[in-house]
């Protein structure tokens, strides 16, 4: 099975330096919790603490991850190519693959394909990534990372043990990120044991390193000789609804937003039909440029235009823009069935509380203990969820 | 003398909600959840729906350090997980 990956190296990092461009001449640095997760500087690897990485590489820059900014755009990326190539799986930030069998005949050869698949990329998000074709999923990975961006590596079928054979061993971490069955540790391991390339691995008997590494033994083996029948896993679709509104000339003005996000919030609710969406996303876009967007998602499911609007009202009346904007787009997702609500239990007429009072009464009687509570707001403006509500037992 | 079959009432406790519950999560490369076990296999995350930090009681003996994550699995459902900072932990909450 041919498989393509695509794959963006350093994908935190290649975001920041694309929201600032000043950073392209300074190493970064990219932490969370006090943790370096992606780094530019040698030395400074993902794991250290801040502390250290600032001893190491003090002229960096240092940013706290913004996650959500990055799975955005890896969305992007994933749309992007599956516009070329329909069964598309991301496997780690920055990294898909695709099944490319029956494409062929649409290109010229694979690397025009490669080329179609970068391109992609490249236009919807400004990225430029590089490209691995081969069979099977682990051989394209390292396909994909032994070339530079805007560049393929193809690996005709049958030459992958050859491919691999002097390539590190290090190299199957990237493919761990998905299976989760390599850890550092093993790396640590096979260098202990002077086995450094993926050459080294495949020439020992299979039973040696089954017998040696165990259950990991054997996926080992067979990735070290190319073999990786695992099938491409398309990622789950979820429906999206956007409207836009562009207007003639840049706008300025908070109340001409406000307006037009008032009509796209009466087209939204119509298609919505009755159900509710979980989130929305507000982009505020100059000549096909994003000058500024927000997500937000709703505490409950929202369908109605009260709360849709009151939300953008609010996030567009205290915008400030250093531009006009042309056009604003609405996007809503987690779109869910019918909006329903549950009924009240107690109801305040004398004869339900009365019925109410004498069936727990006969529940306790049953039981010997309380069986029946009431849900109670101790602390609902606390940020920790525990500490806003206890059960407590229904007093008759 | 038979005991009675019926417990005596028990104390009229008061029963905190939403209370964390320990969640085993795989993270990618740049340290966020993708993926939450479930049974005995791993569920993807499709999305990563919100992030937010909280901190509180840093002056006394019991403080707190949670990084929440708002996520949106691939059967469909959004949970809420949160890393507590001090104790390197992973905890799955109902979010209110």
């Amino acid at each position: 099975m041919r498989i393509a990956c695509v794959r963006v190296p350093s994908f935190a990092i290649a975001i920041e330096r694309q929201r600032e461009p000043n950073l392209a001449r300074q190493p970064v640095v990219i932490y969370d919790r006090q943790q370096v997760l992606e780094a530019s500087p040698p030395g400074v690897r993902p794991g250290l603490s801040l502390r250290q990485a600032k001893a190491l590489c003090p002229e960096a820059a240092f940013l706290e991850a913004d996650h959500v900014r990055y799975r955005t755009a890896f969305d992007a990326m994933l749309d992007a190519l599956e516009r070329v190539a329909p069964a598309v799986e991301p496997a780690a930030l920055g990294c898909a693959y695709a099944g490319i069998d029956g494409l062929q005949g649409l290109h010229d050869d694979e690397f025009a394909l490669a080329g179609a698949l970068t391109e992609a990329v490249r236009d919807a998000t400004g990225l430029l990534p590089a490209g691995g074709i081969a069979e099977g999923k682990f051989v394209a990975l390292v396909a994909a990372s032994s070339v530079g961006p805007g560049e393929a590596g193809i690996v005709p079928p049958g030459r992958e043990r050859e491919f691999l054979r002097d390539k590190d061993i290090a190299l199957l971490l990237l493919r761990s990120a998905q299976d989760r069955l390599f850890g550092p540790e093993l790396i640590e391991r096979l260098d202990l044991l002077a086995l450094r390339t993926l050459g080294d691995i495949a020439a020992l008997p299979r039973p040696a390193v089954e017998a040696q590494f165990r259950s990991t033994g054997r996926r080992l083996w067979e990735l070290a000789n190319g073999i990786d029948h695992e099938l491409v896993r398309p990622r789950k679709h979820q429906e999206l609804l956007t409207e836009i509104v562009a207007f003639d000339a840049p706008v300025v003005a908070n109340e001409a937003m406000i307006a037009a996000a008032r009509q796209i919030v009466a087209r939204l609710v119509r298609r919505l039909d009755g159900r509710a969406a979980r989130r929305m996303r507000l982009q505020l876009l100059a000549e096909g440029r994003i000058v500024w967007e927000r997500q937000e998602t709703f505490r409950e499911p929202a369908g109605d235009e009260r709360r849709m609007l009151l939300l953008l009202k609010t996030r567009l009346s205290l915008l400030e823009l250093p531009q006009g904007i042309d056009t604003v787009v609405v996007t809503l997702s987690g779109i869910g069935s019918d909006i329903a609500k549950q009924g009240k239990l107690f109801t305040d007429t004398q004869q339900n509380l009365n019925q109410i009072g004498e069936s727990i009464r006969q529940l306790r009687a049953r039981y010997g203990r309380d069986v029946v509570g009431r849900v109670m707001e101790v602390n609902p403006w606390s940020r920790h969820p525990e500490e806003r509500t206890v059960l407590v037992p229904y007093d008759v | 003398m038979v005991a009675p079959s019926r417990r005596a009432d028990s104390p009229r406790t008061l029963r905190r909600l939403n209370v964390p519950r320990s969640v085993e999560v795989h993270i990618d490369e740049a340290g966020a959840p993708n993926a939450l076990r479930r049974g005995g296999g791993w569920l993807p995350v499709v999305e990563l729906l919100d992030r937010y930090r909280t901190g509180d009681r840093w002056w006394t003996d019991q403080p707190i350090a949670r990084t929440y994550y708002e996520l949106l699995l691939e059967d469909g459902r959004s949970v809420t997980i949160f890393h507590d900072d001090l104790r390197d932990a992973w905890h799955e909450q109902r979010y209110g």
